[in-house]
Order: structure tokens, then sequence, then C-alpha cells
């Protein structure tokens, strides 16, 4: 379990729109591009971003979950794929899937999908990290009022009932309940009275929440919001650069200059200079919150600005 | 006109045919503080509900009779009006907070009644200052500590600007010094800024002087109400257990002028006879320390995190056929020091040793063989569906069967004739019990009790009382916590006091007690000066009869 | 060139239908006692993933959801289901998953919610083998996206793959749904029923006592 922690940072510091926006331009634009260059020019700036939002070490430490399914994803690309004309390898025929055939193409589809999927998956880390999960809500609030409550109340709840599911399993310990022996079945079994008295005691309880949102006047009519979060310059410049990386990236689609080929044989990942060009706008407009970041933690005075 | 008028009230919750409220009137004046007392289930909450206009809309149920506030009928305001002029404040924090962070709390109502961001920053400014909350308003409302979330609570009410508070007893959760504080920002708020309060509270002795009028209620009728001075009279014979222990002392003495505060009491003690405060007069102190080593805790520190010692450095013994009452702040580490004896939490360094063994690494399902625990929370115990089951199931989880102390148990506790009811279903009180029985039905010899007489009212004090004094004849050791200084100087031989995780007192209640800042009972401080060592009513009566000779207008 | 249209339409289609239905519950008027329960039968949904942390799959949170379903009714259980899922995972990380979550345990709620309308006379069996069922389907829809996103080409051969590499995940999902609902179900089912009385009984219109 992980709690949202404040920092001072510039990504904390954004408005939830832009970081929404940010992570939007990621993961579709990572999406949406099979051209490795371009892919290894966004996975840098994530890394990079995660650094400015001091939240490299967490994103090590939970890259490992997701490691699993990275590699599987890798070795499905690799191993069913039989299109590649350069074949390495020949294996065994199995049912339903046919000959597995390894060939260069495949490697290289299966690296750029493995690459694809840790930005991903790295994107919404550096999500996770820098969105004040109340700022979310505030947001969200404007939009769904009742919804926003309920995510709100759960949330709320959950570490209450945390606690409350440790006292009642400290209270069936002393009682004499074993958890830690016995079979699997036994000790799912050992777990059922855990989950009986918490539904019965949250169950209990939830009248008494409810009562005291009614005490203090819910559900009737408008609700004002308590948190007014501005735009700031900072907002702005970001997702005015976020934009444009996006447009150009649209733009270079178009010129068939985000993809690459793969299958039969490889395509270049580069064209021409202008390519080139292209791409390196794109990585740096996509770069631009980062600078922003660093300028932020450096000088005070463009703090105070922006 | 009042400002709060109830006529002629009768309810019944829903599947319920006893009415929980029955013919109630009652007229509350603008600015009045009102003391609302009656023994348990009698409906003081219900009669909340019903002024802060919950009752039909949110329960259902059947309801006769009209509230009417200030002039209108509570079925004819709307509903958001209403919950702004009257606020009320329920009886256990937790679970009323509605939001994480504590400003959002406090925002909370406000938002709901749709106050413009501007003025809600202001109000919200102002209630974290007057409760002096402002260094928490960034924090998550988790992390408070009781009587802290016990302001936010109240602080959220009050930021709506109400015309009436409600408060069903506040206090129930809170160490002495912090339930005083909060009382006495009730009353400042009473007499400052002239605030409406209807107060509940289990602290007799606290509150009765405070109030402008004290309403007694039983059984879902209003009995009886007037000033504290009429009532303190009336209820000396009818319900003696419900006036302030000084009020009870004298009352047996002088039924025309009965003092209501420690003040009065003592005013009264010198007028009886000029210079009786300045004797000195002592009772005996019994020596305790000459039992057998029940519980033997030696150096024992505990940690949750391995970096902040909750426990630091504790040295203690229980002895056969004794109660050992710990008091202490909230946060002190008394519940702590409960769980670390019964095995749930690890100590970091110490050992614990039970008739002599060493029981420090033993899983708790082998200490709680012989050392039986109930924790705060009795609802924590209760998932079975028959009483009876419930306290089987540590039997039967051991494999063993033994119907006969099973009906011994239920018998002592008073439950016998609940044996096939659903726990959920029972009384505050009466959970309360069956969870003690499940931990007495493996017979051990020492026990923990964590809070035990939490929300109950003093007739099931008394009887709780009563329950622990049978155990402990019977040779069993009781280590209990308990933030009810009356109740622990009634029936204790011996008392700790604990803070920041140390042991600052240890030794006979007498010596504990008297003279101690906050833990001292009212009677002991009302002698104070003269006789530091009597705690009860009984004893200081005999103190008195031994000065003066008792006069004869007693009946 | 590799066609990854269908991994957005996906996303979009599904982060669509959560929008309207969330749209759609926040017009209607709730009262203060539903919110309370459903937001208390959501942090019990996502929390009670964590006890069974120990065992990998095994989490009661999808048996929770359907029979909230099957005693509330459909709206309630897809709103319990989809907001343990996205409130949960502010605790445990958001990810591409989180849509996929929602939908998922939200329509495990619905289906709680048809069986609960079709009022079998045995309601064991069908609610095992719904149980059952969601273990799979969940760990399919899961799948899904990764399929769509990061797979080529998009064959019946790749999809199973896929499939493949969690099914011995989905399988202990599946076994731990059925050993829920066996052995807690029907328990936990009269302990929602008993309190849903008490919430419904209270919606009864209020009648005056009659005054002698
Ligand atoms: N939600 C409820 N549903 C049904 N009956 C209830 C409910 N709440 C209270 N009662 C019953 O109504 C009666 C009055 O209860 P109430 O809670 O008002 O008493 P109380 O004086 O506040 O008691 P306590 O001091 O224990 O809090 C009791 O008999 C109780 O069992
Ligand atoms: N499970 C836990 N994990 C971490 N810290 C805890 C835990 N339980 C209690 N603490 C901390 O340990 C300290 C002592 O808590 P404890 O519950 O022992 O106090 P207490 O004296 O029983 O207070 P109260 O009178 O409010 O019951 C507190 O500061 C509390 O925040
Ligand atoms: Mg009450
Ligand atoms: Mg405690």
């Amino acid at each position: 379990m992980y709690v949202f922690e404040k920092k001072d940072n510039f990504f904390q510091s954004l408005h939830p729109i832009t970081l929404l926006s940010y992570l939007f331009v990621i993961v579709v634009g990572t999406i949406i591009v099979s051209n490795p260059i371009i892919l290894a020019g966004i996975m840098v700036t994530v890394i990079l971003a995660l650094a400015a939002a001091q939240s490299l070490s967490s994103w090590m430490r939970s890259l490992r979950i997701y490691l699993y399914m990275i590699i599987m994803l890798m070795i499905i690309n690799t191993l069913i794929n039989n299109m590649g004309a350069t074949v390495l390898w020949s294996g065994p025929i199995i049912p339903i899937f046919g000959r597995l055939t390894i060939s260069l193409e495949t490697i290289a589809f299966g690296l750029v999908m493995g690459l694809r999927l840790l930005i991903v998956f790295s994107a919404f880390i550096l999500y996770n990290r820098v969105m004040d999960p109340d700022k979310a809500l505030s947001v969200f609030s404007k939009v769904f009022p009742r919804s926003a409550l309920l995510v709100a109340l759960t949330t709320k709840t959950i570490p209450y009932m945390g606690q409350q599911l440790q006292r009642v399993a400290e209270i069936q310990q002393c009682r004499g309940v074993q958890y830690h022996t016995g079979g699997y079945v036994e000790r799912i079994k050992n777990r059922l009275p855990l989950i009986k008295a918490l539904l019965l005691s949250s169950l209990e309880d939830s009248f008494n929440l409810g009562e005291s949102i009614q005490a203090r006047a819910y559900g009737s009519g408008p609700r004002s919001s308590y948190y007014t979060l501005s735009f700031n310059i900072r907002d702005v410049l970001a997702l005015f650069f976020m934009v444009a990386s996006f447009a150009v990236l649209i733009w270079a689609m178009i010129k068939g200059w985000a993809a690459m080929e793969f299958y039969p044989e490889l395509g270049s990942p580069l064209s021409s200079s202008e390519h080139l060009m292209m791409i390196c706008v794109i990585v740096f407009f996509l770069f631009i919150p980062v600078i922003m970041a660093w300028g932020w933690k450096k000088w005070h005075y463009l703090r105070l600005k922006i | 006109m009042a400002l709060l008028e109830i006529e002629n009230l009768t309810y019944f919750y829903p599947e319920r045919d006893i009415p929980s409220l029955d013919n109630v009137n009652l007229h509350i004046n603008e600015g009045e503080f009102v003391f609302l007392i009656g023994p348990s289930g009698c409906g003081k909450s219900s009669l909340l509900r019903a002024i802060a206009g919950l009752l039909p809309d949110f329960y259902g149920g059947k309801i006769g009779g009209r509230v009417s506030y200030c002039q209108r009928l509570l079925t004819r305001w709307d509903k958001k009006l209403l919950a702004k002029e009257v606020g009320m404040i329920f009886q256990d924090p937790e679970k009323q907070i509605v939001m994480t962070g504590v400003e959002q709390e406090i925002a909370f109502g406000l938002e709901n009644v749709n106050i413009p961001p501007q003025e809600m920053r202001r109000r919200v400014a102002e209630v974290l200052a007057l409760f002096g909350l402002s260094s928490l308003k960034g924090e998550n409302t988790f992390n408070l500590s009781g009587g802290q979330k016990q302001k936010v609570v109240l602080a959220s009410v009050l930021a709506m600007h109400p015309r009436v508070l409600l408060l069903d007893e506040p206090t129930s959760q809170l160490d002495p010094l912090a339930a005083q504080e909060l009382l006495n920002y009730v009353q400042r708020l009473n007499l400052e800024w002239g605030l409406t309060v209807v107060l509940v509270e289990q602290r007799i002795d606290r509150c009765f002087h405070l109030a402008d009028r004290v309403v007694f209620m039983d059984k879902g009728r209003v009995i009886n109400q007037g000033n504290p001075r009429e009532i303190v009279k009336w209820a000396a014979k009818e319900y003696p257990h419900y006036i302030p222990p000084v009020s009870q002392l004298f009352a047996g003495w002088d039924t025309e002028n009965i003092p209501l505060t420690i003040k009065e009491g003592r005013a009264m003690l010198s007028s009886i006879k000029p210079g009786l405060l300045r004797e000195k007069d002592t009772v005996p102190v019994r020596n305790q320390d000459e039992g057998i080593d029940k519980l033997k805790v030696s150096n024992l520190y505990a940690s949750y995190n391995n970096r902040d010692f909750i426990l630091k450095k504790l040295n203690f013994s229980l002895f056969k056929e004794s109660i050992t009452v710990i008091l202490g702040e909230n946060g002190a580490g008394k519940s702590t020091l409960l769980k670390t004896v019964s095995g749930l939490l690890r100590p970091a360094k110490g050992r614990v040793f039970h008739n002599g063994k060493d029981i420090t690494g033993l899983k708790p399902e082998q200490i709680a063989v012989n050392i039986g625990y109930l924790s705060q929370n009795p609802n924590d115990y209760l998932f079975n569906d028959t009483v009876l089951e419930e306290v089987n199931f540590n039997l039967k989880i051991r494999g063993r069967r033994d119907d006969q102390s099973v009906d011994r148990i239920l018998e002592l506790l008073g439950l016998a004739d609940k044996k096939m009811v659903n726990p959920r279903d029972l009384s505050g009180g009466e959970r309360q019990r069956v969870a003690l029985g499940t931990v007495l039905v493996t017979q051990p010899d020492v026990l923990l009790l964590d809070e035990p007489t939490r929300g109950l009212d003093v007739e099931l004090k008394h009887q709780l009382g009563e329950i622990l004094k049978v155990l402990r004849n019977q040779g069993t050791s009781i280590l209990m916590i308990t933030h009810d200084v009356e109740f622990a100087a009634d029936i204790s031989d011996r008392v700790i006091i604990m803070s920041d995780g140390e042991i600052v007192a240890d030794g006979d209640k007498r010596v504990v007690l008297a003279n101690s800042l906050y833990y001292a009972p009212q009677i002991n401080r009302l002698f104070k000066g003269t006789n530091d060592r009597v705690l009860n009513i009984a004893e200081s009566l005999q103190i008195l009869q031994k000065i003066v000779a008792k006069p004869s207008v007693v009946s | 060139m590799i066609d990854t249209g269908w991994s957005l339409y996906s996303l979009l289609i599904v982060t669509i239908s959560l929008i309207i239905v969330y749209l759609w519950y926040d017009k209607r008027d709730v009262s203060a006692k539903e919110i309370a329960l459903i937001a208390t039968l959501a942090a019990l949904a996502g929390l009670s993933r964590v006890p069974f942390a120990g065992i990998p799959s095994v989490q009661p949170t999808t048996f929770l959801v359907i029979i909230t379903g099957y005693v509330f009714g459909a709206g309630p259980g897809f709103m319990v289901g989809s907001l343990a899922a996205f409130v949960s995972n502010l605790f445990l990380g958001h990810g591409p998953w989180t849509p996929w979550q929602m939908v998922g345990w939200g329509l495990a709620g619905i289906c709680g919610g048809l069986i609960g309308r079709w009022k079998p006379a045995n309601y064991k069996l069908p609610l095992n083998v719904l149980a059952l069922i969601w273990g799979f389907l969940f760990g399919w829809l899961l799948n899904i996206w990764h399929w769509l996103t990061f797979v080529y080409p998009l064959t019946l051969k790749s999809f199973i793959a896929v499939q493949l590499t969690s099914v011995w995940f989905d399988f202990m999902h599946a076994l731990g749904n059925v050993l829920f609902m066996y052995f807690l179900g029907p328990d936990l089912i009269k302990i929602l029923n008993r309190f849903k009385r008490r919430l419904t009984v209270s919606h009864l219109p209020i009648q005056e006592v009659e005054r002698s």
C-alpha cells in the first residue's frame, strides 16, 4: 500500500488538468507510435520527469511488479509471430499455435513493444506520484458532484477500515484462529470470519456515517467547492508545449514518420534529416515541462513568476 | 416563546413495538444550556436525533406529536436551512468524519449549503483558530489523536454557525483532561456566543453544574426537569447514582442545600465544623505489595515501527486476586501495553512472565489461554449468529467443549436469557459482556481489559464492577484501562498512571489517586487538606460521622 | 505498419461508458444512507484485497461485488464494483488497467443484480457459477487491452497466447471466488439482507401515531 506524499516540486504544483494532459499525450503518443527513436525519446523524458518529481527510486521499486508482464509480452511477440523474414531459430510445432519461430524482426518487434509497455507503466507511476488525489477530486467534482463525494467517502473509509481489519484480526488470533498454518483451503477458511466481522461492523458504521452526512445538510441542492484551483502561467506554458508536441506527432503520423516497418523485413527508423528534425521537435516539446521543473528548483525567481 | 418546542413526541423505530420516545414534552429557550441524563437506552440519543430532524427522515418508523423550531414545525423546515441552524455531534468521532483532510472535513458542511468559496475560507480559518487546530489543517484526519478528532468534529459543525448545538456523549473516548477541555469549549460557546446547547454525557460530575436546566429521562419519557439544584434534590432520592458524587455525599446529610461542586462542598464542610479542612486525618493504607506475582513485566520496550518507542522501560507486577487500573492520557500507550502483554505486539526489548514462566515470544493464541485480553471495541468480537456460539467459539476452535462452564459464565454475565439472540441485536452494554464472555471461557487467571466502561451508564458500570469483583475473588488478577476516575477509585486495588509510554505512578490506589491533579476523584478533592486518602462516599461518610454527629434531618 | 486503432477505440469505449454511467448516477437523487452504504461496501471490497495478499490472486473483491449486486440490485452493484477498483488503485497504483477493472467489477455487480432480479429458487448454484465465470472473465477483460495494444497480429492465436500468460492467476482467482461464495456467500447474503430491511423499512411513509 502506498499513500500519496506531498512534495515540493514543479509537477505537483501543476493543475490536475495539465497533469492529466501530460499523461494523455505520453500514453496515447506511445500507443500510436512505433518508431523506436521516438519511443526512446519519450522514455528518456519520462525517466527525467520522474527524477524531477523525486520519484526515481519508487519507480525502480514499482517496476519489479510489472516486469513479469513486460517480459511475457516480449516473449509472445517473439514466438507467436512467424512473419519475420530473417529466421534465426525454428522450433517445434505446437497445437493451435503452429510452428514456433524466432526471427530478427520478431525480436526487434518484441523489444519495441516491451519499451512501449515500459513507457506506459512508467508514465502511470509518474502520474501516481505527482497527482494529488484531493486536487483531482475537486476537478472531478465540478462534473460529478455526487460521485466525487462517493470517491471521497470511500477513500476516507479505507484506512479506518484497514485499522479495524487489523484489530479484528488480532482479536481472532487471541481467540485461537491460526492464519499461517494449514493448507491452502484451510488458510482461506480461517480468514473468512474476518470478512464477516468486518462486514457486520462496517454496515453498522455506515449508518453513523450517513447520519453525519445528513446532519450536515447533504443532498439539499447544489454544492459549492472549497478547493479552488487556479490555472497558472506554468500550466499554460506546459499545456501549450504538450499540445504542440502532440500536433507535430500527428503530422508525423500522417507523413508516415511515426511508424516503422517490421515485417517482413525491418525498415529503417530514420528516413531523412528532416525526419530526425521532426523527432527532435516532438521529444523536445514533450521535454519542456521537465526543463521547467529543473528551472523551478534552481531559481526562486522563476518560481515566483510562473 | 421557546426556541425549540417538543410536544407529545412519541416515536417508534421501524420494527419495534416499544416506543423509544414516549410522549415527550420539552421546551428549550434560546441560549439555554440543557443537560440531558438518564439510564442507557432511555432515548437520549433518539431525542437529539428528533431535534436535529433526523428521526422520521433518516430512520423511518412511526412518529407522533410535534417538534417545532422557531415556531415552525420541523417537517416544514427546509432541511438545508435546518441543518445550518441545528448542529449535531455524535458519539464516536471516527465514525462521523467524512473527509480525509482536516480542512475538507470542516468545509464539508459549508459546501453542502453552497457557501461561496471566499466566505468558506474565512469560516474555516476562524474555527480552526478557535480550537487551536490551525497547525493541523493540512493533516490527514486519520492521523489525529482522539481529542483532536473530536475537536475537528466540533469545529466542522460550528463552522456552519448553528444556533443550537446538540452533543451526544462527545467525551466518551477522551481522557479526563481532554474531556474537560472539550467541555470548557462547549461552556464558552454557550456563555460567549449565546449558543443553545443540549448535552448528553455520562460524566455527570463534570457537567451537572454547567447546565441551566437538567432534563431527566427514563424509558423514553421525560421524568423530571428543572434547574440543577431542584433536580439534584429530587434525584438524590429517586436516582441517587445520577448526581455528582459530592451531591451524593451531602444528600445523605442535608437534603435542603445539596452542593453541586467541590467549591460548594468545601464551603459546606467548613460551615459544619470550622477549621475541619485543616485537620489532618488519614485512612490507613493497606499494604498491597505482599501478594503473589501473577504477571510480571520487566524492562519492557515496544514500538510499532522500530523507530519510536511507544513503551519505554516498563516494570510492574500483577498480584493474585487484585484489580489494577491503568489511567493515562490518550496516546499514552495503555492499549499498546495490553497488546504487548497479550503477544499481539512483539516487545522490542524486555520480558513478560506469567506465574514465573517466561511467555515473551509465545503466539497470541497460546498466551490467550491463560491471559484473557478484551480489546477496546466489543463489536470487533461479534460475528457468530448467537451469543452461545460466540462464547463457544474460543473453545470450539481449540477443539474443546465445556458446556457447563459456558453456562456458568453466561449466568455470571447476566446473559443466560439472551443465549440464542444474535449478538448484533444487543445493546452496547450487553455486547460488552458477550465479548467479555468470549474471553472468560478459557478460564484465564489474568484478565486484561481495555476500556470496558466506555459508553456504559452508571448502572451498567456498577454491574460490570460487581462482575469484576466476583472474578477477582475467584482468584483472577485483573488489569484494566479506563478513563473513568470514579470507577477506578471504586473498584481498583492498585492504580498505575502512564504518560508518554512510561509508568509515572504505581501503587495503592489511595496513594496514587489522592492529590493527583487530573486523576483525583471528586470526593478526594473535596477532602483535600484534611484527609488525603478518602476515595468514595461510604468512607467519607464515616469520617464525617466521626467528626460531627449526624443531623437528625437525614431520613 | 501496425494498427493500434483498436487499442484507442477500446479505451475510448470503456472510458465513455464509465462516464455515462457516472453521469446517470449523479443525476439521480441519492439518499445519504445509500451514499454511505455504497461507500462503505466499496471500501470493504477494495480493502479486502489486503488480508489475502499472501495468497496470490485470491481476493474476495469479486465475490463481495457480486453479492452486493445480488442483494442491493444492479445499480449499487456496479457502483460498488467500479468504486472499489478506482479507490483501491489510489493505494495500489493507477494504471491503464484502472478503467478495465472498473468496468470488470462493475459488470460483475450488474450480473449479481440480474440474478437477484431473476430470483431463482436455489440461488446458491447460479451465484457459484457466476463467481467461477467472473474469475476468468475478469482476467480476460484486463488482458484485452494489452493484446490490442502490444501484440501483432491480432489473431485468435495471439489472443489465446496472451490469455495463457495469466491463466494460472485467473484460475486461482476463480477458485478463490467459488470458495468464498461457497463458504461465506449464504452468511453474508443473510447479513446484507438483514441490513437491507433496516434500510428499506425506513423508506416507508411516516405514519402518525394515534393519540388517545
Ligand atoms: N436504529 C435503531 N433501530 C431500532 N431501535 C433503536 C435504534 N436506535 C435506538 N434504538 C432503541 O431505542 C431505544 C432508545 O435508544 P437511544 O439510543 O435513544 O438511547 P440512549 O438513551 O441514547 O442510550 P445510550 O445511553 O446507551 O446511548 C433503545 O431501546 C434502543 O434499543
Ligand atoms: N497500530 C499502530 N501502528 C502505529 N502506531 C500506533 C498503532 N497503534 C497505536 N499507535 C500509536 O501508539 C501510541 C499509543 O497508542 P495507544 O493506543 O497505546 O494509546 P492509549 O493510551 O491506549 O490511548 P487511548 O486512551 O486513546 O486509547 C499513539 O501515539 C498511537 O498513535
Ligand atoms: Mg445514546
Ligand atoms: Mg487505548
